[in-house]
């Protein structure tokens, strides 16, 4: 059979030129089940979902000018869960596969670079090795299309870089971005990052969200902007605007089935003055969503990317040297555009059997000196779980988002990885 | 499932205390959501062991320049001194390599080879520079070990045909550094023909053998690696 080589599509191939130990871009999906977790039974039912996924068995490779994935026919690895999350980008102890699957207890976790995917593509293959999991156990679920599998047809569209297919060239590209205002403080000692988890009820989320007729992802967002701006934004001279950063699944807006990366984003502009009252926070939120939000907008976003891949001396550029002058750049520009990341993965819809052995699952990203916290979303089971991920010791950032949302009427607990202090 | 008194947050945690205000967490009936009890792993610190043998070798070395350097100074012939001295410091310079950059490293094979031939070419020039001027290291041992590397390389991959896509790149480039003899004798740098020659013609032979006899794996491989 023939050897199958992917180049990286166009967002991927930032990654691997900017990945280091503390900043792996990478990001983690984890179900928690109701039984302890048969970790041989794991391994074979990753097996089974790899030959289902060719765009994730595959392995990083240097090319002259860019890295490019290939095929890999080595043994999967799986292994104990580790107790730093997202800092591994060591893929040689995985046998060069660019996700790490690891259990504990009653939970599944796997960390995916996101030079393989982005969140959506990364979840449709979590739910097919949970699928074949629970499958492997003998229980019988009835899978009427909402897990991918070796029954469901695979599609070339699945491979495609859906940014060069939807490239063009008459839009105008987007406008020069500056600096965001940075959330700072002390950093936690042995590259320790924090992980807060809320787990919120999604009924009393979405009842919340109606109140302020606005989506749970415009609610989320507005309250983490209203919180760095009565926290910090306020007490600080600065000039710069916070700017969140929301990744949005292109896929909703163009037509593409690809399992590889395809997201683009919205970027907040906001600066307040004096005091601001939530619902002016939600207002200008929903403005921005539907300003970014317009295919026209999304389009400028793809041309800018693809331009620069395009750029002639981008593109021949020999890959150690591109690799030294994009970290300089990134490390100027890059890092400094997004006061905080905030991701939706949405909704997530497996087999009603899988209910029954699923108690949730969460989405995490990996924090860093560059972005130093992170906020992630993810639905599953009427339980909504709002992850923070930290560099940072002090935690009343955190505290005050969780705060709001329970004073809102969100019925919530929360889970923490950190230990006693 | 507890509770912080003060904060009036439900935790599904292990811990003792509030994360947010430290004061101690109380049981609780009434949790706001069913959730299945889950931890995390135990944080371990990351202590990096140091290695006696390791430590060691560094010793070994730092004490080798030392005594040379006094012995070329007491010795009172400066510029022999220092040759022995260069001499002794690049010899240790290769033996480090052969370690850290052959045996511990985790380059893929063809690449620990190409360091460890580029490294041993520069000591026996070094050497050269020192004992004599007549050019036998590029007259012979440049081409001699270029063409063992290539060798041991193209041997190394008969073992496991597997490992060709991993090589290619490397091989090709080495086939390459096999044609420098030639060169340098073209450019009448050095005077002795035949080991330039075998070199040279052992390198044109791989590289015709990958096109002969893996034509479409060589082509895919030069496209994936040059794509752009």
């Amino acid at each position: 059979m023939k050897e199958k080589w992917y180049p990286l599509d166009n967002a991927a191939q930032i990654f691997p030129l900017v990945s280091k130990k503390r900043y792996t871009n990478s990001f983690r999906f984890s179900a928690v089940l109701k039984e302890e977790v048969e970790p041989i039974i794991l391994k074979e039912a990753l097996k089974e979902t790899l030959k289902r996924f060719p765009t994730f068995s595959v392995s990083l490779k240097k090319g002259v000018f860019w890295y490019y994935l290939e095929q890999n026919d080595k043994e999967v690895v799986i292994r104990e869960e580790d107790p730093y999350f997202c800092e591994s980008n060591d893929y040689k102890i995985q046998n060069d596969y660019l996700f790490n699957l690891s259990y504990f207890q009653k939970r599944i976790s796997i960390e995916i670079f996101h030079g393989l995917s982005d969140g959506t593509g990364g979840i449709e293959f979590f739910k097919s090795i949970l699928y074949n999991y629970l499958l492997m156990k003998n229980i019988e679920i009835n899978n009427t299309g909402e897990v991918l599998t070796e029954a469901v047809e695979e599609l070339i569209d699945e491979a495609q870089d859906s940014f060069k297919f939807n490239y063009e060239a008459k839009i105008s590209k987007t406008e020069k971005e500056v600096n965001a205002y940075k959330i700072d403080g002390k950093l936690h000692n042995y590259d320790w990052v924090d992980c807060i988890q809320t787990i919120m009820d999604t009924d009393s989320l979405k009842e919340v969200s109606k109140k302020y007729d606005c989506t749970i992802t415009q609610l989320i967002s507005s309250v983490l902007l209203y919180q760095i701006y009565y926290q910090f934004y306020i007490y600080d001279d600065s000039n710069k605007p916070i700017r969140l950063f929301i990744p949005v699944n292109a896929r909703n807006y163009f037509s593409s089935k690809t399992l590889r990366n395809f997201a683009l984003f919205i970027r907040t502009n906001s600066k307040f003055e004096g005091n601001i009252s939530f619902e002016e926070v939600v207002e200008h939120i929903k403005e921005t969503f539907k300003e970014e939000l317009s295919k026209e907008r999304m389009l400028a976003r793809i041309k800018t990317n693809i331009k620069l891949e395009k750029n002639f001396f981008v593109r021949y550029m020999i890959l150690p040297l591109k690799t030294l002058i994009v970290r300089m750049v990134y490390k100027i520009i890059g890092t400094g555009a997004n006061t905080l990341s905030f991701s939706n993965v949405g909704k997530v819809n497996l087999p009603k059997e899988m209910e029954n052995y699923i108690d949730r699952i969460d989405f995490a990203n990996s924090a860093s000196n560059d972005a130093k916290v992170n906020a992630t979303l993810i639905s599953y089971n009427n339980k909504s779980i709002l992850t923070f991920s930290s560099v940072l010791i002090e935690r009343q950032f955190q505290y005050g988002v969780i705060k709001m949302l329970q004073e809102m009427g969100i019925r919530l607990v929360v889970t923490t990885n950190d230990l006693e202090v | 499932m507890k509770k912080c008194i003060k904060c009036g947050i439900q935790f599904d945690t292990n811990r003792y205390t509030c994360p947010f205000c430290k004061v101690n967490l109380v049981n609780c009936d009434k949790p706001n959501i069913e959730i299945v009890h889950q931890d995390y792993p135990k944080f371990k610190e990351d202590v990096k062991k140091q290695s006696i043998v390791l430590n060691l070798f560094i010793f070994l070395t730092i004490l080798a320049v030392i005594i040379c350097a006094l012995i070329s100074y007491f010795a009172n012939s400066k510029e022999k001194g220092f040759y022995a001295l260069l001499i002794v410091g690049a010899s240790l310079l290769v033996c480090w390599l052969f370690i850290k950059g052959v045996i511990l490293s985790k380059m893929n094979f063809p690449m620990r080879i190409i360091a460890f031939a580029l490294s041993l070419i520069m000591l026996f020039a070094i050497i050269e520079y020192d004992l004599s001027n007549d050019s036998w290291v590029l007259n012979y041992l440049l081409s001699f070990i270029l063409t063992s590397a290539l060798i041991t390389i193209v041997f190394a991959m008969f073992l496991k045909i597997s490992r060709f896509k991993n090589y290619i790149s490397l091989l090709i480039g080495l086939c390459f550094l096999n044609c420098i003899p030639i060169c340098l004798y073209d450019l009448e740098i050095i005077n002795v023909l035949w080991p330039a020659f075998i070199a040279c013609s052992f390198g044109l032979a791989v590289v015709l053998g990958m096109l002969v006899f893996g034509f479409k794996a060589t082509m895919l491989e030069l496209k994936k690696r040059f794509h752009a």
